[in-house]
């Protein structure tokens, strides 16, 4: 096998010991990588018994086969364990420059367990790892900090690093490479800030990489790469970033606003979309190691109550979390909040909903200024939200930063009003794209996602739209947003896809050109799986279907696979008008097409042998197989 | 087809407008929101939808004389 090195480094913050550790070859065949990889990593030597930031707990750090190739959308990354926001299974994806660095320098992964006696920080350079004393940068920002690593170390060394949220184990605390990609999603920051672990740098001496056919592998790319360069959705990401079409979709009932009680705004759709973005703040395109497209922002405000100097710009996610969400049209409040909390550690999405939760139990009177410790929390303030809210939930400052650093579907928990208005599945809130305008494949895939609501657990946003194509494996339906027609089908083929894309770690903003043959292609040429497209789909679905045993032993079960009231309720302006979601109807055939026991919302026996599955099935099906 | 001319407004949204500004078009009685977007030689890719006077409608749509006609790509950010 090539491709992946077949090692990982293996770290115990306890003792201090750091050795390499050899990955069964039958598991990347079977699992992939990335999140994939990392699944089977813990069903095997997890400790399903310790909470997320126990020092037991595992912080596993993946790449996937394609990391280092010089290919665009190849240098994506996984990292994956508990989730301190939702206690069962999180993984998320961050892109950048570690990934490549960490594959060169000799690693497809690191798996990090235990506590350190005081902040510390992981150095790799090539074979030599070791853990260097951090007590310096405990506390501070991560802008800080990434600079102060850069000045010690040199511009080539890549960094993840955690700000005060991950120290404080906020509940979605985020780790940050290279000051600009994010780790955002499932709360990891804080698994590190529980470990003591401030940061991991890595340096490799070389840039070279195995493949089992450089030849094959440099044909596969020049297909894709044309592609690319006539690919419109390239093109737009590469012209406006990621909000580019924020405006349009807006009309598509796509944008949240206002917690969700609304999906359409024609004005602020304008003022926070990616041209905008583009004409009024933006001073440089930035891109991941070796793409072509670069979606990411370079942006500089220069005056007004929230300038910010220049550096990393928002991506969509950000800008409709502090903007329409909260019911704002502020372009530069919105980057702004973005700035701060990629200074302080925290996912843009989960702190922008639960903001926004908050900012509706306040207008209703489930929370109080007593609750809120004198805070106001008025829809579209982003001044106060920006000084005041962030940091106190970054510090757990006061009582409206223990209430709300963990989340909303905790603090409504905790205050025991507003939960129909959390807007949340599995613990974990939903990204910025409504199901009820966007799509309604989403709501399906949304709630039985393992990670909780996500956009990018699998692609059913983009089939929605109508971008995917694969005749190949039998998907050549024409999807509509607002139906539920063809969805609980096409899900089927989206997890799998979802599993695939999430354990190679390529980008979803790159890989939607690709066609079957090219996956199929990518993984022979790179790493020598020799699969047909049905073994490569086995494999993603496999993928999906370990996630949702690990999560059936944390004790979820198929009323887990669902969406909070709010997600579902008709939005009051905006779409769709008067088109209901039949989300049962379409979870219930979901899981008769998948194989799905329906009260325990696992893979049946026959499902997972048919998945080459038989050990797993034998584990959480008491009959004899 | 009706051979009385129409006036129809064109706006393009988001990301559309990287590819036509606003225009202010002449078109024969009877063309569709399809025909219009064909005309206007717009990329595929897009996924094109549209919304008129206010409401969306199905690209099958007959225009009337002095509709504007907001163009919308279907695409979104993540």
């Amino acid at each position: 096998m090539k491709g992946n090195t077949g090692t990982i480094l293996r770290v115990d913050l306890n003792s201090g010991d750091i050795h390499r550790e050899t990955i069964p070859e039958e598991w990347y065949l079977k699992y992939i990588g990335g999140s994939g990889l990392a699944a089977k990593y813990f069903w095997e030597r997890g400790d399903f018994d310790a909470g997320a930031t126990d020092p037991e707990a595992m912080l596993m750090i993946m790449n996937g086969p394609m990391a280092g190739l010089k290919m665009s959308g190849a240098s994506r990354f996984s990292i994956a364990g508990r989730s301190p926001l939702t206690g069962h299974w999180g993984d998320s994806s961050c892109g950048g420059y570690f990934a490549p660095e960490l594959r060169y320098a000799g690693y497809d992964g690191i798996v990090v367990s235990g506590r350190a006696e005081k902040p510390c920080l992981l150095l790799v350079e090539d074979a030599n790892a070791r853990l260097l004393d951090a007590t310096e940068y405990w506390g501070l920002g991560i802008d800080t900090v990434h600079r102060e690593l850069k000045a010690r170390f040199g511009p080539g060394y890549r960094d993840l690093i955690i700000g005060p949220a991950g120290e404080n184990r906020v509940g979605f605390a985020a780790i940050i490479s290279e000051n600009h990609h994010t780790f955002g999603r499932a709360g990891f920051g804080a698994v590190m800030g529980s470990k003591n672990l401030k940061a991991v740098v890595a340096k490799a001496s070389n840039r070279k990489m195995a493949m089992v056919d450089p030849e094959g592998f440099k044909r596969v790319r020049r297909e894709i790469n044309l592609k690319l360069k006539e690919s419109i959705t390239a093109d737009v990401l590469r012209q406006h970033g990621t909000a580019a079409n924020l405006e349009g979709s807006m009309f598509k009932g796509d944008v949240p606003i206002r917690n969700f009680t609304s999906n359409f705004n024609e004005e602020m759709g304008g003022t926070l979309t990616g041209d905008a973005l583009t004409a009024k703040y933006l001073t440089k395109k930035h891109a991941c190691a070796f793409c072509s497209v670069g979606c990411k922002r370079i942006i500089e405000i220069k005056e007004g109550p929230f300038h910010i100097s220049e550096g990393p710009g928002p991506e969509y996610e950000t800008i409709v979390s502090f903007g329409s969400l909260m019911d704002s049209s502020d372009l530069a409040a919105a980057c702004k909040a973005g700035r701060v909390c990629n200074d302080l550690g925290m996912d843009t999405i989960s702190a922008g909903s639960t903001i926004a939760w908050a900012m509706e139990a306040f207008e209703q009177g489930d929370l109080t200024l007593q609750d809120t410790g004198g805070v106001p929390l008025n829809w579209a303030d982003l001044a106060t939200v920006i000084d005041v809210v962030l940091p106190m939930i970054a510090r757990r400052e006061g009582r409206l930063g223990a209430l709300l650093a963990d989340g909303s579907a905790r603090a409504a928990a905790t205050i025991g009003k507003g939960m129909d208005y959390t807007t949340h599945s599995k613990g974990m809130e939903a990204p910025m794209h409504d199901p009820r305008g966007g799509g309604h494949g989403l709501a399906l895939t949304y709630a039985v996602s393992p990670r909780g609501a996500c956009h990018v657990a699998d692609p059913m946003l983009f089939m929605e739209m109508g971008a995917c194509y694969w005749p190949e494996i039998g998907f050549e339906y024409e999807l509509m947003p607002c139906t539920d027609e063809n969805k609980p089908e096409a899900a089927v083929v989206s997890v799998a896809m979802g599993g695939i894309e999430n354990s190679a770690c390529i980008c979803n903003f790159v890989d939607g050109d690709f066609s079957i043959p090219n996956w199929v292609d990518l993984f022979n040429t790179v790493a020598g799986y020799n699969w047909t497209a049905s073994d490569m789909m086995t494999a993603g679905r496999r993928v999906f279907f370990i996630k949702r045993l690990i999560n059936h032993k944390y004790g979820l079960t198929a009323d887990d696979d669902r969406l909070t009231p709010r997600l579902l309720e008709p939005a009051r302006d905006g779409e769709p008008e008067g088109i209901k979601i039949e989300f049962d109807a379409m979870k219930s055939k979901f899981y008769s097409l998948i194989g799905f026991d329906e009260t325990l919302g696992i893979p049946g026996p026959e499902s997972l042998v048919s998945a080459d599955m038989k050990e797993e099935a034998q584990a959480v099906w008491t009959q004899n197989l | 087809m009706d051979a009385k001319p129409l006036n129809i407004k064109v706006r393009p949204v988001g990301v559309v407008k990287m590819f036509i500004k606003d225009l202010d078009v002449e078109l024969p009685g009877g063309t569709t929101v399809e025909q219009l977007i064909k005309s206007l030689a717009l990329p595929d890719g897009l996924n094109i939808f549209a919304s008129i006077n206010g409401r969306k409608e199905p690209l099958k749509r007959i225009l009337n004389d002095g509709d504007e006609v907001k163009l919308i790509s279907i695409l979104s950010g993540g």
